[in-house]
């Protein structure tokens, strides 16, 4: 058996050898940049088409052509690139990923446009490149052994270089923090730019090798690289030799699938799906640790602006109503414009996924696609009614959209883009081409129109009607409780765990529902074109990102941003050149780009704003209730609060926090101070369950929740504020108090997360309002969170803690930000609370003279073990204490009085 | 100051395609002077750009050099004809934008349709039109021999699978395999249910298919499973580019056997750099290297009016003899053409073969779909050679010709007649 697979061998090696390359050159970049490069390809379609120009169009000779396309094209490319990553690099994960692909779509459109859709053919340059070698039973040629020994050579030289270089630790520090670096002499500009210019330079250098292999094409160039990120997955994105084996290993694998394909029907696809199949393994198999994305602050996404609900009502009539017209004067163009809004009802799904959500999904196409597939199915088999036969249809999409937020609930921006790329690739090549999906004929899967509706005029209004409904059911999610936890839950998700929501369990109803309009979609676009055809471009995984980069260029709300669907759909039918699409790719292209590198789409302009609200006047959210005096919560005499014994906590081998044990029980206000780097965060992480312990308990009210997620101890009554502030920015100040009511009204329930009764509603508004005024902020309330000062928003962030059925609070550094005046009301704030509502504070904070003032009890940490515990006198006279924070006198060499000391500490 | 910088970059691309995406000139047409009367227009909807344009590409080429001859020799009946194009582009949407511009002009009395991805998308709509669809090529059987108002004059793609068998049998070859393309259904068209019981019908051994991608690297894994599986006969249904890949691989494997590939992607030019191959195959229109007469006006053409295009397609073929027929069909009494006579005079054409350029007599009767053509010329073509050299029927000639335009026939149960 060895003798007959050992061909298959060796052939997969030299094609492992090739991906190998290009996938060091996308770990090196986003290890050291921290941004994932899905356009490497593009660069590696870019220099190979130079060299086609320089080589066969110019006739250089080939190692000049070849020096110029890799060793000067390269390299300038990564310094284009270095310059783009520095604006990306503190955007969101949405963002990233739509820069990237935007530039896939410029040199996408650019190549075609100059070279049509064909590849070009490059002869074989390498010397002797066409003589073969026989090796192990298979004819090998000699230009692919060059090809391994040079992937073989530049691997291991950029691996030695990583190791032992100092440029190249340098390089693995820098992602994580530039300024740490900077700090040791090496400017880390110079060190991302050197580390884009290799990773370039490696994408160019798999471009112009595999040129005579594959044929120059840009859409298949990237996606080869696309394969590349399986073999990165295998290295767990950070290793370089383990990309290198993994590409390895999956070369070699496709190579001796193919070898039982062709006995074997079911197989068929296997081979080039391996990749994929690879890549959503990894992710959903490697330790979360190594998945995290370093913990670098992040851009909230703008807050975009909440025009009255007038104007929207208006604008969505005209919308409507020239829509409507459309047949008027589309003519023969008719096709184009329902094709764009059935594109627009796809958007719309994507957006309820990226924008509200905060999501990533790039195989939006490929739920299209199931939806269109089942919808043959169901009217093909059972001859089912045609509307009963859509709305079943879009319903099969939903079980496989539910299966994608599995991944979706352990990875999150980038992570969660490429599991789901990965799902979009490996569904199309394994399934699209079968007998049940769109089978492999010409015309495709038979996708009829309703009786009635064979006119291409009724149909468009059909689809209009379906993209009304769709709009609607948008706007109704916004508004209901699905819509205000998604928001929470993309701009605040940490916060929104911690109140006690399931966010698992939102994540899982959010990917349902768009799922479920995508697959509508896909149904009406396959009705449109009345087949569903292999090949066609709106179902393959290509267009998800085309998608994805529409999507980010509106700035609008929804629906609007819908509407770009239709307009993108229409262009070519009224600029009808030969190469309009190539050229709005490249236009698409340019603005993603742009777009992504100033965070986002434009918020409408104030001039705009300021004449809008003047005639329609402003968004009004709902009348305040009365406050009630009463307080709508009271703490339970059973509720004693957090007990916490010999809690430990470890990172990497350090022991961060050292059989710590506390106390803070209800009724009081408890501090847990330190120098920096004592821990207190961590412990902070511990209790209220984001963090795992290695040991130690952590009881509530007597219960033993060490083992409970982070929202379950939420529900139970443990709430805490953040250090980085966790609001949703885009939100009023009413509605990110009333989240903290919400998410644990939410909790684990469908119906829950989904809807409000009306006595939730009621007591969300009571609750959320009696929290403000204890705040002192309710004037505050139709406020956007994130136009506040700091000192606002803490407040805000208090008042959510307070509006939920919380009887614990942990407060993270409330006061940084604030000046002494804010400092001081916050305190009396925080007594005032404790007063009336009888609950626990476990207060974190470096302001002395507020703990001192406000702590009945107070505990000190330093690296990670219990120092001191007393009341705020024995800590303010205890010289263990001022030890822990200045540091011995006899090692700062100075002579420090006693009573400077103590003037200090005291206020 | 980065930012500003990209900015303006940005805009001035941004600027530059959509200057770029204007230009550009439209498909058109070829009207001559010094022939009177309004001109008689044909409408050619085809996938002039888009990513399967290179198939038909010699089609766009041979419908102006035959507007521009036929003018010139006189015109239909001494009235002009006029070609007008618009451009599918490969995709469902353009392609019924296209098909309802031409539909809606009056003075289109007949429509040639080729687009093997779009035409599906179109069928119905015209079939309700009452306008004749004239040619060329054609692809699903369903909507060739399926829907009224089209008159087929070639073998569909169905057809010209299946004789892939009878070509690899004429070869000689013993085992047969294909390699499908997986990312479109224009390469593959339902292959997996026609070759297992083709083979069997004509005595070959089936060794089953692969599918594989235009994006793979190297073809080497599939190369080694033919050998392993002793394969004589490789059916490929996949793109020009990728078929010269596959090939370059095979040989280099040591492959001795036979290559066959569909008519659109026969493309000797192409093919004629990869030393040591050899493929016998079908083409769906008659052989572009002829000595007969007809064969050569149509290359004349090619070379008088559009010197650019390849004429060695079939693309260029179809095109051309379904040009041809229409010619025929209408007559010389040209006064009075409109779509019902156009119609009326393709049902009145009997056993029609203008002189071996189409593949079998056509004969149309109304209110049924056209009959399934099967019969298509066979070659058999060497790496290096000028030309295929045409394989001469086992049986009776098709269409009645001798010599480069004689014809073979799939009998009913699939086998060379």
């Amino acid at each position: 058996m060895w003798n007959a697979l050992l061909p298959f061998v060796v052939a997969g090696l030299t094609t492992g050898a090739i991906l190998g390359i290009a996938g060091t050159g996308l770990v090196l970049t986003y290890k050291t940049s921290g941004i994932f490069n899905i356009g490497h390809g593009a660069v590696a379609a870019a220099a190979a088409f130079v060299f086609h120009l320089l080589y066969v169009e110019q006739e250089m000779t080939w190692w000049l052509a070849f020096l110029l396309s890799v060793g000067v094209l390269g390299p300038l490319f990564g310094l284009v690139l270095a310059v783009i990553s520095r604006a990306l690099a503190e955007q969101r994960a949405a963002l990233k990923i739509v820069a990237t692909v935007g530039m896939v779509l410029v040199v996408q459109g650019l190549a075609t446009a100059y070279y049509g859709y064909n590849p070009l053919l490059v002869p074989q340059y390498l010397p002797s490149g066409t003589e073969v070698v026989r090796l192990g039973g298979v004819n090998i040629t000699y230009a692919q052994v060059t090809v391994v020994a040079i992937s073989l050579v530049a691997v291991g030289a950029l691996y030695v270089f990583f190791r032992v270089s100092r440029t190249g630790l340098a390089m693995r520090a820098v992602v994580n923090d530039p300024e740490l670096v900077g700090l040791h002499g090496t400017d880390p500009v110079r060190v991302q730019r050197l580390a884009w210019v290799i990773g370039a330079t490696f994408a160019a250098l798999s471009g112009v090798l595999i040129a005579p292999f594959t044929g120059i094409e840009s859409v298949a160039l990237t996606f080869l690289v696309v394969q590349a990120f399986g073999a990165a997955a295998v290295g767990a994105f950070s290793s370089i030799p383990l990309t290198y084996v993994g590409a390895l290993v999956i070369g070699v694998l496709s190579s001796v699938v193919t070898k039982y394909a062709l006995d074997n029907q079911a197989l068929r696809g296997l081979s080039s799906s391996l990749p994929f199949i690879f890549l959503l393994g990894a992710l959903l198999l490697l330790p979360k640790r190594k998945l995290d994305a370093p913990a670098r602050a992040e851009r909230p996404p703008r807050s975009p602006w909440q025009g009255p609900d007038r104007l929207r009502y208006g604008v969505g009539v005209v919308v409507v109503g020239l829509l409507a017209l459309v047949p008027t004067f589309a003519g023969s163009n008719l096709s184009f414009f329902t094709i764009g809004v059935t594109q627009a009802i796809l958007l719309l799904s994507l957006g309820l996924l990226v924008r509200t959500a905060g999501l990533v999904s790039l195989c939006h196409a490929t739920f299209a696609a199931i939806g269109a597939a089942a919808f043959a199915q169901l009217i093909e088999r059972f001859d089912l009614p045609w509307l009963v036969a859509l709305l079943l249809g879009a319903l099969v999409v939903v079980p496989v959209a539910a299966l994608l937020a599995l991944p979706a609930i352990r990875l999150s921006g980038l992570f969660l883009a490429l599991a789901t790329l990965g799902f979009g690739l490996a569904v199309e090549q394994l399934f699209y081409s079968r007998d049940w999906f769109f089978s492999q004929t010409g015309l495709g899967k038979p996708m009829p129109r309703p009786a009635g509706f064979e006119d291409d005029t009724v149909w468009y209004y059909a689809v209009l009607a379906a993209f009304v409904v769709t709009a609607v059911a948008m706007m109704v999610l916004h508004r209901s409780r699905i819509g205000r936890i998604l928001q929470g839950l993309s701009e605040s998700p940490l916060a929104v765990r911690t109140l006690g929501l399931n966010v698992n369990l939102t994540r899982l109803i959010v990917f349902c529902i768009a799922g479920y309009f995508a697959g509508v979609a896909g149904i009406m676009y396959g009705a449109t074109v009345n087949f569903a055809v292999l090949g066609d471009s709106r179902y393959t995984a290509y267009y998800s990102l085309v998608l994805l980069a529409t999507l980010a260029l509106m700035p609008f709300r929804e629906p609007w941003y819908a509407v770009v669907a239709i307009v993108a759909a229409v262009i070519p039918a009224y600029i009808d050149a030969e190469d309009t699409a190539s050229w709005l790719n490249v236009l698409f292209g340019v603005f993603a780009v742009l777009v992504a590198c100033q965070g986002g789409g434009q918020p409408m302009p104030t001039v705009v704003r300021t004449w809008i609200e003047r005639r329609f006047g402003r968004a009004r959210a709902d009348a305040p209730e009365r406050a009630t005096t009463a307080e709508p919560w009271t703490v339970s005499p059973a509720s004693t609060g957090i007990e916490v014994r010999e809690l430990t906590v470890r990172y990497g081998g350090q022991t961060a926090v050292d059989a710590v044990s506390f106390a803070a029980p209800t009724g009081q206000i408890t501090g847990l101070i330190g120098p920096n780097g004592a821990g207190k965060t961590t412990t902070f992480n511990a209790v209220s369950g984001l963090l795992t312990p290695a040991s130690g308990t952590i009881r509530l009210h007597g219960d033993d929740v060490t083992r409970l997620s982070a929202a379950a101890r939420g529900r139970r009554g443990v709430g805490r504020t953040f250090q980085l502030m966790q609001l949703a920015d885009s939100l009023t100040v009413a509605q990110n108090v009333a989240l903290g009511v919400e998410s644990s009204m939410a909790g684990s329930r469908v119906r829950g997360q989904l809807l409000a009764t009306s006595a939730e509603r009621r007591t969300t508004a009571e609750a959320t309002e009696h929290a403000l005024e204890l705040c002192g902020i309710a004037d505050l309330r139709e406020r956007q969170a994130g136009s506040l000062s700091t000192g606002q928003r803490r407040l805000v962030e208090l008042a959510r803690c307070l509006s939920g059925r919380f009887d614990v609070l942990l407060l993270d550094e409330p006061s940084s930000g604030l000046d002494p005046v804010e400092t001081e009301q916050f305190g009396e704030t925080l007594l005032q609370v404790v007063r009336e509502r009888g609950c626990g504070i476990l207060l974190v904070e470096h302001d002395m003279e507020l703990v001192l003032r406000i702590c009945a009890d107070i505990y000190v940490l330093d690296f990670g073990k219990l120092l001191f515990h007393g009341t705020p006198q024995e800590v303010r006279t205890s010289p263990i204490v001022q030890a822990a924070y200045l540091g011995s006198f006899e090692d700062a060499g100075v002579d420090i009085e006693q009573d400077v000391i103590e003037e200090d500490l005291v206020p | 100051m980065q930012r500003k910088d990209l900015r303006r970059l940005g805009i001035g691309l941004a600027a530059m395609s959509i200057v770029l995406a204007g230009c550009g000139d439209d498909g058109d047409s070829d009207t001559s002077a010094g022939l009177e009367g309004d001109p008689i227009k044909i409408g050619v909807a085809i996938s002039e750009t888009g990513p399967l344009a290179s198939s038909v590409e010699s089609a766009v080429g041979a419908a102006r050099a035959w507007a521009r001859q036929t003018n010139e020799d006189g015109g239909l009946g001494g009235r002009p004809v006029e070609i007008v194009i618009e451009d599918t582009k490969g995709e469902a949407g353009a392609a019924q934008a296209a098909v309802r511009s031409l539909v809606e002009d009056d003075g289109v009395v007949a429509l040639v349709l080729a687009d093997a991805v779009a035409e599906g998308s179109v069928a119905e709509y015209i079939a309700g039109q009452d306008i004749p669809v004239i040619g060329a090529g054609g692809y699903a059987p369903s909507v060739w021999n399926g829907t009224p108002n089209f008159f087929a004059v070639s073998p569909n793609s169905a057809t010209v699978i299946t004789s892939l068998v009878t070509a690899a049998a004429a070869a000689d070859a013993q085992n047969f395999s294909s390699a499908v393309c997986a990312e479109s259904a224009t390469c593959a068209s339902d292959a997996s249910q026609v070759f297992e019981p083709s083979t069997q019908a004509s005595g070959l051994s089936y060794s089953g298919y692969v599918t594989v991608n235009a994006t793979q690297s190297s073809y080497t894994a599939e190369c080694l499973g033919f050998q392993e599986q002793d394969a004589d006969f490789i059916a490929l249904l996949l793109s020009v580019d990728t078929n010269v890949r596959v090939m370059q691989d095979c040989v280099a494997q040591g492959y001795e056997g036979v290559f066959g590939t569909s008519s659109s992607s026969f493309n000797p030019v192409e093919y004629s750099a990869i030393s040591g191959m050899r493929m016998v195959g079908t083409l769906n229109g008659f052989p572009w290297w002829a000595d007969d007469p007809q064969v050569e006006r149509y290359r004349s053409a090619l070379e008088e009016y559009e010197s650019d295009t390849n004429p060695a397609s079939t693309s260029g073929t179809t095109m051309w003899s379904s040009l041809e027929l229409f010619k025929k069909a209408i007559g010389d009494d040209t006064a009075d053409i409109s779509r019902e006579s156009v119609l009326a005079s393709y049902y009145a054409l009997q056993d029609e073969t203008l002189d071996g350029l189409l593949p079998s007599p056509v004969t149309f009767s109304e209110g049924q779909p056209s009959p399934s053509v099967d019969c298509f010329w066979q070659y058999d073509y060497t790496a290096g050679d000028e030309n295929p050299t045409l394989l001469a029927p086992s049986g009776e000639s098709g269409n009645g010709a001798e010599g480069d335009l004689a014809t073979a026939c799939l009998d009913s149960a699939g086998a060379d007649s």
